[in-house]
């Protein structure tokens, strides 16, 4: 082990190895930069910002920690860790059915045949394709109208799953359509003779997915899981539309009602605010990513394919 | 083939959907009244009842006067403890704030608190509950809003801004009753409701509304050599001014004037001087009028204040952008609502207020902004009681409360036209007075509202960035309005 | 359907005894999760491209239905047509330059390169961030007066540029701006194929005596093609799709020259309560999206099937596995 890190020490002195170095870092730190630039107005005090000419890195002459702290304690009071607690669940929720639905639905299309199964899937893709704004009235509407729930007669006289917990459950077990098209076509790579032997061994459909072949797609699942992840977590539309109690809202939503105060008929618009509750969002949703990143690495090495 | 497959599948099925979605809407409005399954969360057991006595209504919040979501009567005390607590306040809000003497002045950081404890106890004493809802502001309110609409899931009072009218004009806001309206007429100023006033009816209130006026930096006008206490009257002196401060500033500081930017923002406060002009947007049937000769003379007038501006301010996307520059002490005349008048004390800017300049031969007119609309749905479950709420808006208590306040005028004649208000407010009198007379809100036309203010706004914006004719591009302009709109 | 017809006579009598049961999985898996599905997006879509067969102006008008008229005065007139046409090339143009440079990434960070965890994260970051707050910072850079930009080149003695007089800024910003947020996402998904190219196929290739280039040109790209059908095809469908961007940095400004048809359909959904015109639009950019998809997915299976062919036997040929060629 420690011999194989001492040679890929020397390697990185190898020009092409240098080359990624100044590369990655070089463009990594210019992609970081508007963050970089978020977390120092983040603080500044709103007359500061406002009266600042802005270079490239500004540095506030009074620093002041307030904008971070509204973050940690939120406009009022523990509700935050309500907010908190509902991201945390949604983003668990949806990310399990993302990554059951997607390998289950993708090993289907990837390796079983049966009729019409390329139509149901450029069905299925076609819905990607328009633009979720129109979605949202005719989703508001169905909600609304669901059959039988909040108070529905069949279809009216209530608020349907309006402003319940279903609004946020009824998403997970669909199928995730990105998701199973990755793993389509990452599964079409492995070969079909690792399922024939498996079959041959006489191993079930069941464990041959979850034993076999799952284990071989880490990396696409660590990458399914973390879009899915962050996906939920960044979402504010589906809490701020389809509910309105407070004790449903998530992070996201209760930041962005937060800075839409701000937007009200003649108030300033705090920036240095509105910059640091998005860091709120953002820093949570690093660490998402930095747990599952790893994964992502992990690659082939251990999984038997080379062998 | 594939494709083919597809059409049919999804034509069968959008026919099968299109005839369900009719027939849902059709139902809704049949059932929705005989259901009595009372159900959490709403109150649809209330959905029958006819008189106030013991109705809760739903109200959407406001920034100006928040106190948070949920009961008003629980959120008030937490909205006080908050406002302790809150170190961002400037001043700091102590527990001796929490007390308010009609008549004597309030501090403006407690406000929201005490205009809600009014509204509460006018409420209470009609045994009516009101619960806070937030559907935010702007983009999202107004998709919220309209989802609302269309699934007849809407509070009993909603607010809004510049969506408000044409909300009125597709009939889907109650008309406030006769005698409301005629009490309203009687007392309030019109920029509190002319702007929501729609075939002979009103269709929303406003409890402060603002109009614009011209702002001045003293400082800046001062360095130029002119007189920071006199008011530029006509836009000719306007122009004078600004020209002799951009000379003056040598690229540091210019002149400014007005935002005319293409979008809301701009159309509220370059739209006053399309108004004082003779000019305007559209005439009663909500047709373009946008080539006539007042315009094309303002939109000149506006072009010559583009040259007293650092480049592309004026015509910039982003409004915030413009006021930043005042703000930064950059430009040193703009036009916009009675708010700027405080916030340019909080950053210590010494400033000047006035009527906006008239054209040679323009008299006085204004257009309303930075209004609260309080409208009720015709799909509202509760209108009296959501009446009851509109009137406790203009008692007055709560203009009362907003005079003492001082950040923005009273509407109610009765409190304005004193001499204690004129003593105690000399410039929020003079705003009040600006919104007594000839205001109007911004008009809805007959089609495809957003697309006709579009090809407005595009045209005042290339009018101020090229050099092209100002006459044939609103011409143009015109010309492509009224193939849609007739 | 021919197709499977065709390929069934090659599949052999067991695969075909076979199928009944993989009829029979694929129920039991797809059935359930279809059935959420359709609630969640399915019935909302279809709702919305039925509504382009409808005249509904405002929301309190009874929706009338009209046939295509919708979809004529979409083709009448230019408002609709020159945004359709931005948004083709745009979104082409941003997914070329963000699926390229994220294949460079990725080649450099498939190397065992110390702090590889790390790069990536800084790499991937501007995707996690909301596009409401990173598109106010870019706003905040390219203000025209007090902007981040201009006050450099003041300082460096240079004319200030006002990027909202000039289509050209306007999309060459939106351009920067997609590329920023979409580069790191696009790198992962090459990082995560290159990955799984089978390394045994390296070694035969180096047994060879390849080279690095055609390593790459014979082992990593046709080891690649279904991934980069998946990332071609998502990323068009996301960069074709760009409004949020638009919205918050140009407007559609100036005078709507940067405007694009998802743009187009937000205002007419919302603000001009044209539901009709809105679903309308979103059909025809589906249908074109989706015939654009239709034919990428056929052109790039076939072609894969040619390319990895003579791979394949270099991987388990012992175990005479080409008699099976992967199904498409």
């Amino acid at each position: 082990m420690s011999g194989t890190r001492n040679k890929n020490f020397k390697k990185q002195f190898k020009p092409a190895y240098f080359f990624g170095h100044i590369v990655l870092l070089g463009i990594g730190l210019i992609l970081l930069y508007p963050l970089i630039f978020m977390v120092l107005a983040g603080f500044f005090t709103k007359t500061e910002f406002t009266a600042t000419v802005l270079g490239i890195f500004p540095i506030p002459k009074q620093p002041t920690l307030e904008n971070f702290k509204a973050l940690i304690i939120g406009s009022t009071d523990s509700s935050v860790a309500m907010y908190f607690r509902n991201s945390v669940i949604r983003t668990a929720y949806n990310t399990f059915w993302a990554i059951l639905t997607s390998f289950l639905a993708g090993y289907v299309f990837a390796r079983l045949k049966f009729k019409g199964r390329e139509v149901l899937f450029l069905i299925m893709l076609a819905t990607q394709m328009i633009p979720g704004t129109l979605a949202i009235i005719p989703t508001y509407l169905e909600f609304a109208r669901f059959p039988f729930a909040g108070g529905n007669d069949i279809f009216t006289g209530g608020t349907g799953i309006l402003n319940s917990w279903w609004v946020y459950l009824i998403g997970g077990p669909s199928i995730n359509i990105m998701g199973t098209f990755l793993v389509k076509q990452s599964l079409e790579k492995v070969p079909i003779e690792i399922d024939e032997a498996a079959i041959m061994d006489g191993t079930g459909t069941f464990r041959l997915i979850f034993q076999i072949l799952f284990p071989l797609q880490l990396p696409i699942m660590a990458f399914i899981a973390i879009t899915t992840a962050l996906g939920t977590w960044n979402d504010f539309i589906t809490p701020f539309f389809y509910t309105t109690n407070d004790n449903l809202q998530t992070l996201p939503a209760a930041i962005t009602r937060l800075s839409s105060v701000g937007a009200s008929p003649g108030a300033v618009i705090n920036y240095p605010m509105i910059i640091t509750l998005s860091l709120g969002i953002t820093i949570p949703a690093l660490l998402i990513f930095a747990f599952f990143q790893k994964y992502i690495v992990q690659g082939l090495a251990n999984t038997g394919i080379k062998g | 083939m594939v494709l083919r497959k597809m059409t049919l599948i999804a034509l069968t099925l959008m026919l099968t959907i299109g005839l369900a979605a009719c027939g849902g809407g059709g139902n809704s409005s049949g059932n929705g009244n005989n259901q009595a399954g009372g159900q959490s969360g709403t109150d649809n057991s209330q959905g029958t009842n006819e008189t106030p006595g013991g109705a809760t209504i739903t109200v959407l919040n406001e920034g100006a006067v928040g106190v948070g979501v949920g009961v008003l009567n629980d959120l008030l005390e937490k909205k006080k403890q908050a406002l302790i607590a809150d170190e961002a306040m400037n001043p700091r809000v102590v527990e001796e704030d929490f007390s308010y003497t009609p008549g004597e002045p309030l501090m403006a950081g407690v406000f929201p608190y005490f205009y809600q404890s009014i509204m509460l106890e006018k409420m209470e004493a009609q045994n009516i509950t009101v619960k806070m809802e937030d559907w935010g502001w702007g983009e999202q309110l107004i998709q919220k809003q309209t989802a609302g609409f269309l699934a007849k899931n809407i509070p009993d009072i909603i607010v809004g801004e510049t969506q408000m009218p044409g909300f009125a004009q597709q009939g889907l806001l109650e008309p406030f009753p006769d005698d409301m309206a005629q009490e309203i007429r009687d007392n309030v100023a019109p920029a509190a409701w002319k702007p929501m006033e729609y075939d002979g009816k009103i269709y929303g209130f406003a409890s402060q509304p603002g109009v614009s006026s011209l702002f001045w930096n003293k400082k800046l006008v001062k360095e130029a050599g002119l007189d920071p206490e006199k008011a530029p009257a006509t836009w000719d002196e306007l122009l004078e001014n600004v020209q002799k401060v951009t000379e003056a500033g040598k690229g540091k500081y210019y002149g400014g004037g007005v935002y005319a930017g293409p979008n809301a923002g701009g159309y509220l406060r370059y739209g006053t001087l399309l108004v004082i002009n003779g000019g305007g947007f559209a005439d009663d049937q909500g047709q373009p009028v946008f080539n006539s000769e007042a315009n094309v003379e303002t939109v000149q007038f506006l072009k010559e204040l583009n040259a007293a501006h650092p480049a592309g301010l004026m015509a910039n996307t982003n409004e915030g952008t413009y006021f930043d520059a005042f703000k930064k002490e950059q430009i040193a005349y703009l036009i916009d609502g009675p708010w700027r008048a405080i916030e340019s004390s909080q950053i210590g800017i010494d400033y000047g207020m006035s009527q906006i300049p008239l054209s040679s031969d323009g008299k006085a007119g204004n257009i309303t902004i930075g209004a609260a609309f309080h409208s009720v749905p015709k799909d509202a479950k509760n209108k009296e009681a959501a009446f009851a709420y509109i009137r406790a808006m203009y008692s007055d208590e709560i203009q009362q409360l907003i005079a003492d306040t001082g950040v923005r005028s009273t509407v109610l004649k009765s409190i304005a036209e004193t001499d204690e208000y004129q003593a105690a407010h000399p410039e929020m009198y003079q705003h009040y007075l600006a919104m007594a007379g000839n205001v109007q809100g911004l008009p809805t036309f007959a089609k495809e509202d957003s697309k006709i203010w579009q090809m407005f706004g595009d045209a005042v914006t290339k009018s101020l960035m090229t050099n092209g004719d100002i006459k044939s591009i609103l011409d143009d302009a015109q010309k492509k309005a009224e193939a849609i709109t007739k | 359907m021919e197709k499977t017809a065709e390929q069934e006579g090659r599949v052999s009598f067991n695969r075909r005894m076979g199928r009944h049961k993989d009829a029979i999985i694929a129920a039991v898996i797809l059935i359930p999760m279809f059935s959420f599905w359709l609630v969640v997006s399915g019935f909302p879509t279809l709702f919305g491209f039925a509504l382009g067969f409808f005249e509904w102006v405002g929301l309190a008008d009874t929706p009338n239905f009209i046939w295509f008229d919708n979809f004529v005065s979409f083709f009448n007139n230019p408002v609709y047509t020159d945004a359709l046409w931005r948004s083709i090339w745009l979104g082409g143009l941003v997914t070329a330059i963000t699926l390229g440079a994220g294949f460079g990434a990725a080649l450099l960070m498939n190397m065992p390169l110390f702090g590889k965890g790390f790069y990536r994260s800084i790499w991937y970051i501007p995707a996690v961030t909301a596009t409401v707050a990173t598109t106010q910072v870019f706003n905040i850079f390219l203000d025209s007066n007090n902007g981040v930009i201009n006050n450099i080149l003041k300082a460096l003695g240079k004319d200030p540029i006002v990027w909202q007089y000039s289509v050209g800024w306007g999309i060459f910003w939106i351009v920067v701006y997609s590329v920023w947020k979409g580069v790191g996402g696009a790198a992962l998904i090459w990082l995560a194929g290159l990955q799984s190219v089978d390394a045994s196929l390296y070694e035969a290739a180096e047994m060879d005596g390849a080279g690095r280039f055609s390593k790459l040109r014979y082992v990593t790209m046709p080891g690649l093609k279904p991934i980069a059908t998946y990332i071609v095809i998502t990323n068009l469908i996301g960069a074709i799709q760009i409004y949020e961007q638009v919205l918050f940095i140009t407007n559609g400004g100036p005078y709507g020259q940067t405007e694009v048809l998802v743009f187009r359909i937000y205002r007419d959904g919302f603000w001009d309560f044209n539901l009709g015109m809105a679903g309308a639009s979103s059909l025809i950019m589906a249908i074109i999206v989706i015939t654009a998809t239709v034919l990428y997915y056929n052109w790039s299976t076939k072609s894969d099937k040619q390319t990895t062919i003579p791979i394949k036997p270099v991987n388990r040929s012992s175990k005479g596995g080409s008699s099976h060629v992967r199904n498409t």
